[in-house]
């Protein structure tokens, strides 16, 4: 593999194909660079500054080092918070309980010779997901209880391993892939006391084999959803599979919460990706603990596929290590796209016909009117020019199209093709049935901003909960004849909610069916301060 | 007592300045049901929506297979039927109707009550959230939906689409400035014409869905003529549940509203309708005659309105329900969950209803007459004697409203007598107290009403009955509001009987009282025995508490008291009346005429729902079914005490010349 960049070494020279192991965007302390108590990268957040003029740090992000006026006008207008005042997370704790963990087990451990720690800071930062009340917990609270034991092993084998001592020794184990699930799955049970085992798969992410003409890879679960799109990139390739977590969330963990990218019109959801998982399971009774299908063809006939009860499986079933996916060659052309509709309804039965013709684009979402003022708030100061283009740009909207600011919305538009032509065609079919449903093309800028930004989003609740703001996101999947309702009862509920709790500052919820499913996927935020 | 602090008189107001310029104040009424522009439907997109429907649009077409006709013909029968039904809304038309109500309500009402709080949290409310509205009023006399929208306008608040019948439709002119004023209009019963029944779903789901404006129905379905609460209708509410169920709004709050009149103006002909005289059809010229109301002022006394706590339906749906109704779209909603619904609905009405103090006199003339007809009340025994029985009422909950010109904390006998004089006044038709200072009953029947009454529901009743039964029953229809309060206690007494009785047995007796009397007081009828038992304790221990029962050896006793002995009668007579209307049933199967003592048995109403309940509870479909026998011999052990007088023989003071009341 000539085209290796110059970190990325082949572990065994004299094997030219052989696997590639490169230095991860995440190191094996993860703490070094990721927050422990908060979302993403320690240098990136937003940050009221001291002009009181909130910010966004760091340079990995298009908003870093910029200062965003409106949102902030707009976070106190909205939820009347005091700039002055902060709610401080607390300092990283060092009280954390002792590992339960006898002598013999530990011993055990060592002689496996898998990299292991006992420390609390690496036990506490893989305790928990990404859920409102853990990461509410890891600020004011603490947990009641957290792993035991960490372990990095390095390759399946290493895995086999562990979970046979586990079952020698009647140990728990817990697979921890990039630690940003939101089902509770990496959660520690409060009345387990049997030794905890954190099995930490970051050290397991090899690629270990591409092939290029049948276009599929086969990786270690354990690779970054980042390094694994780089490596393929730099070999021209993709996988197509972008969860809004990909910076962060690995493969394994894609096949055990069944995920769901923004590109999947055009590569798939994760289970049409997947080709072959391979698992340790916990049946040690048996004489293989690995299951595994013994071909690699794109579909069988006879006897049930495995593959689909380890998909979403959580990690309940066994320790996903190695997984071939397809892959494709990068696209020739992206580009851009945004429709804005007069209002939500309108929005949706275009979103609606657009599924019918099964002319989706890569990535569609529609944005509701709340989100959308949000995301013109997430804009820097503009200069000049920018100011006056806005400014005609919203007097089109407004004046001669005679959309109602407070009512308009946006969907965002990803097209990918392999020529301009192809990319040209999608457009206009879509654009066509925009128009039907009175939607006016808004220009690729908008929508690339939208993109753009999805990532920075989740930075947002660090800020809110630091002025007593709560903020929560939810997603669902529903069919097209209750999308509309349900992003009105949701929201209605949220508020009524909010009211008989006292809350009276309450509350916008945002929601964004993004997605287009056949049916369709709903995203939704909502806010509120507390 | 202290909710009387929060009643406003908004007639009031209305006294102080001028009535043009209020009706056309500027206002932007405020819409409970805060819809996003696009899915708010004018008259039109809702007639189309409808003809749209999916459903509707099957049911075309099958129908237009089924009788092999052009599906156009019944695309245009579909179009005329919800031509019909469907409402408009007009600000106009309701700033002219309310300067005319404003008009006529301030000159035959002294006052109109509203417990003005429960509005300002209702509109805070909804300006937050946004669910539809749903406003149930109990059905006392035609005005009740005038009040209610007379309120709304009042308050700045868009007039509901209101369910109303077909009768006002068919009025000349009047029809149509209701339609205008929000009301919409369904027939009285179209279950086997099934076109009508789809649309008027249909209709009824897109109101909920896309109007900003909420829905008012009756869901006692009729103007109570007995002035109690009646047995709740079921259609319309599932409908609107139905709509819930799909998910259309996030939630639907049910706004029970007791609306008490201290003379509603139809009493009269309430009372002969109770005898099976028809009321008159509703016409624009109807209308006309009847404003001869308007001829006395003030007489018809005050109106209490009182909005309840909001129901929110959401919490009758359990996951289960919607579970169901998502994997099959044609699941049904089941029946007892409309019916907790309704009979929650019809509750809250019974415990906000506020008693006038009418009500209490009519109930302690009622007793008199029965027990001591010889003995006839004077004022000063009606004072000590009304005192008492409100505080009875109090400690079962009741509100027994008083004016507010009266101090609440000083309750002696001058201004309790000034409270009856004042009860009294606009019932000066009916009963008063007369020159020798005795509370008698006048006679109101008048020959020349009966001219051609050749529609007579029941049994043509003798001239001579009728001289008694009507204001008999006028009379008694006042009691009746008192006994949302009574009839729980009233039964466990019953029960007890007077001797005392064994525990379990007087159980038993409850269960059996309690089974017959649902109906007849809209209570809900209970399967589960654990239920009824929680009921049943809950009441008993309440008359435990006031030591009115005690227990020994095992046995229940009753207090030897002799006002609580009194007490006890009047609901005897409460369930005398039970046993006449058994007699009045028996007389059918047996042809054995014989007149029930009370002449509130003959009361149509009351026959009509006994028999109800008995074909409910399945023991009235086979004629000879032994049941009703072992029925009747357990109600011949209950050891009832009748009543020693009877109206029979009451004097009636004679209806012409009205003699002038004394110091009134």
């Amino acid at each position: 593999m000539s085209t290796n960049a110059k970190n990325d070494t082949n572990e065994d020279p004299k094997n030219l194909n052989g696997p590639i192991r490169f230095q991860s965007a995440v190191p094996k302390e993860r703490q070094k660079i990721l927050k422990w108590n908060g979302w993403g990268y320690k240098d990136s957040e937003f940050r009221m500054n001291q002009k009181y003029i909130i910010e966004f740090t760091g340079d990995k992000y298009p908003i870093g080092n910029k200062q965003l006026p409106y949102f902030t006008q707009w976070v106190i207008n909205m939820f009347g918070i005091d700039p002055t005042k902060r709610n401080v997370s607390q300092s990283m704790p060092t009280d954390l309980p002792e590992p339960i963990i006898s002598s013999e087990v530990l011993e055990a451990i060592k002689q496996l010779n898998i990299e292991y720690s006992l420390k609390g800071i690496d036990r506490l930062i893989r305790a928990h997901g990404h859920t409102l009340r853990e990461i509410y917990l890891l600020k004011h609270g603490s947990f009641d209880r957290i792993p035991d034991v960490v372990l990095w092993p390095k390759c399946h084998e290493d895995v086999v391993k562990i979970i046979k001592l586990c079952a020698r020794y009647g140990c728990v184990c817990i697979p921890f892939g990039g630690g940003t699930s939101v089902s509770g799955a990496a959660s520690c049970p409060k009345i387990e006391r049997r030794t905890i085992i954190l099995l930490d798969t970051s050290q397991m992410n090899r690629i270990l084999w591409i092939d290029r003409g049948n276009l599929i890879a086969c990786c270690e679960a354990g690779i970054i959803g980042q390094d694994l799109e780089k490596q393929l990139q730099l070999q021209g390739l993709t996988s197509g599979h972008e969860p809004d977590s990909y910076e962060f969330s690995s493969l394994g963990g894609w096949v055990a919460t069944r995920a769901s990218g923004m590109k999947k019109n055009r590569y798939g959801n994760i289970e049409d990706l997947v080709v072959r998982v391979r698992m340790v399971t916990g049946r040690t009774e048996d004489t293989d603990i690995t299951l595994e299908r013994g071909i690699l063809v794109p579909r069988a006939s006879c006897g049930p596929d495995f593959d689909h009860v380890i998909l979403g499986s959580e990690g309940t079933l066994g320790v996903v290590t190695e997984v071939v996916i397809k892959i494709r060659p990068l696209p020739n052309v992206v580009k851009y796209g945004s429709i804005v509709f007069p209002n939500f309804q309108a929005g949706v039965s275009a979103m609606r016909e657009v599924a019918k013709n099964r002319c989706q684009p890569t990535s569609i979402r529609l944005v509701d009117n709340e989100q959308f003022q949000f995301g013109q708030m997430l804009r820097p100061k503009p200069s000049w020019g920018g100011l006056i283009l806005q400014g005609l740009k919203q007097a089109y909207i407004t004046r001669i199209k005679r959309f109602k600011w407070d009512q308009i919305c946006v969907a965002t538009l990803l097209f990918e093709g392999s020529s301009t032509a192809e990319v040209a065609a999608q457009e206009q079919k879509i654009y066509n049935i925009a128009k039907k449903h009175n939607g006016v093309p808004a220009g690729e800028t908008n929508g690339e901003r939208g993109y753009l930004l999805t990532f920075v989003i989740a930075y947002i609740r660090d800020l809110g909960l630091e002025y007593y703001v709560l903020a929560e996101s939810f997603e669902t999947s529903v069919s097209w004849n209750r999308a509309l309702s349900l992003c009105r009862n949701v929201k209605s509920r949220v508020i009524r909610e909010c009211y008989s709790r006292g809350i009276e500052r309450a509350a916008k919820a945002h929601l964004d069916p993004h997605n287009i499913f056949a049916a369709g996927n709903l995203d939704s935020q909502c806010l509120s301060k507390l | 007592m202290e909710q009387c602090s929060e009643f406003v008189d908004l007639l009031l107001a209305r006294r102080k300045d001028y009535d043009i310029l209020w009706a056309c104040r500027s206002m932007n009424p405020l819409s409970p049901h805060k819809l996003p522009l696009e899915s708010k439907y004018s008259r039109n997109e809702m007639i189309q929506a409808v003809l749209n429907n999916e459903k509707v649009k099957l049911a075309i077409t099958s129908l237009a297979a089924m009788r092999q006709m052009d599906v156009k013909k019944v695309i245009k029968e579909a179009y005329d039927i919800i031509n019909e039904m469907a409402s408009k809304a007009n600000l106009l038309t309701v700033r002219f109707i309310g300067l005319i109500i404003t008009k006529v309500l301030k000159r035959i009402f002294v006052s109109i009550y509203i417990n003005e709080k429960a509005i300002y949290k209702m509109k805070k409310e909804m300006q937050i959230s946004q669910i539809q509205y749903v406003y149930a009023p109990s059905h006392r006399s035609y005005l009740d939906f005038v009040v209610l929208s007379y309120v709304l306008f009042s308050y700045d608040m868009a007039l509901p689409n209101i369910a109303s019948g077909m009768d006002f439709y068919h009025m000349y002119v009047i029809g149509e400035l209701f339609r205008k004023s929000g009301s919409f209009y369904m027939r009285r019963s179209f279950s086997n014409d099934p076109l009508y029944k789809i649309i008027f779903n249909a209709y009824v789901m897109s109101l909920v869905k896309h109007s900003d404006r909420a829905i008012e129905f009756f869901i006692e379905g009729t103007r109570s003529r007995s002035l109690k609460s009646i047995v709740p209708k079921f259609g319309l509410l599932s409908t609107i549940l139905e709509s819930l169920l799909e998910g259309n709004v996030p939630d639907i709050y049910f706004i029970p509203i007791s609306i008490n009149y201290e003379r509603p103006p139809e009493e009269l002909l309430f009372a002969y309708e109770l005898l099976g005289v028809p009321k008159p059809k509703e016409s624009t010229v109807g209308l006309l005659q009847s404003l001869s109301i308007l001829q006395k002022s003030y007489a018809y006394g005050s109106i209490v309105f009182n909005i309840g706590e909001p129901i929110s339906a959401c919490q009758f749906l359990s996951m289960e329900h919607r579970k169901e109704k998502v994997l099959s779209s044609y699941a049904k909603l089941p029946t007892s969950v409309v019916k907790n619904l309704a009979y929650c609905i019809i509750d809250s009405h019974k415990k906000n209803t506020i008693l006038m103090p009418f009500n209490l006199i009519a109930l302690l003339f009622n007793e008199k007459s029965q027990m001591h007809s010889d003995n006839p009340y004077t004022l000063d025994e009606l004072v000590s004697d009304y005192l008492w029985c409100k505080k009875l009422l109090q400690v079962f909950n009741a509100t027994v409203y008083i004016e507010r010109s009266f101090n609440i904390n000083n309750q002696n006998t001058d201004s309790v007598k000034q409270e009856i004089l004042n009860g009294l006044k606009s019932h000066e038709e009916l009963l008063i107290i007369d020159t020798s200072n005795i509370l008698r009953l006048k006679e109101r029947h008048r020959i020349t009403k009966l001219k051609n009454n050749t529609r007579i529901k029941g049994h043509t009743l003798l001239e001579k009955t009728m001289r008694i039964a009507v204001p008999v029953i006028n009379i008694s229809i006042y009691l009746n509001p008192t006994l949302s309060f009574l009839i729980k206690p009233a039964i466990v007494t019953v029960a007890i009987g007077i001797e005392g009785n064994k525990l379990g047995n007087v159980f038993e007796r409850y269960v059996l009282l309690r089974k017959l009397l649902t109906t007849e007081f809209a209570m809900p009828l209970i399967e589960d025995e654990s239920v009824i038992k929680s009921e049943w304790e809950e009441t008993l221990n309440l008359l435990l508490r006031q030591s009115y029962i005690s227990i020994h050896n095992n046995t229940y006793v009753q207090r030897k008291d002799t006002k609580w002995n009194e007490s006890k009668s009047t609901y005897i007579t409460i369930q005398e009346i039970l046993i006449e209307a058994q007699k009045q049933i028996e007389k059918a199967f047996l042809a054995q005429r014989q007149w029930g003592q009370h002449p509130y048995s003959l009361s149509i109403d009351l026959i009509n729902t006994t028999i109800y309940n008995l074909v409910l509870q399945g023991i009235l479909i086979p004629h000879k079914n032994p049941n009703l026998y072992l029925i009747l011999a357990q109600l011949q052990n209950l050891s009832l005490k009748r009543p020693l007088g009877s109206y029979l023989n009451a004097v009636l003071l004679p209806l012409l010349p009205p003699p002038v009341s004394a110091k009134l």
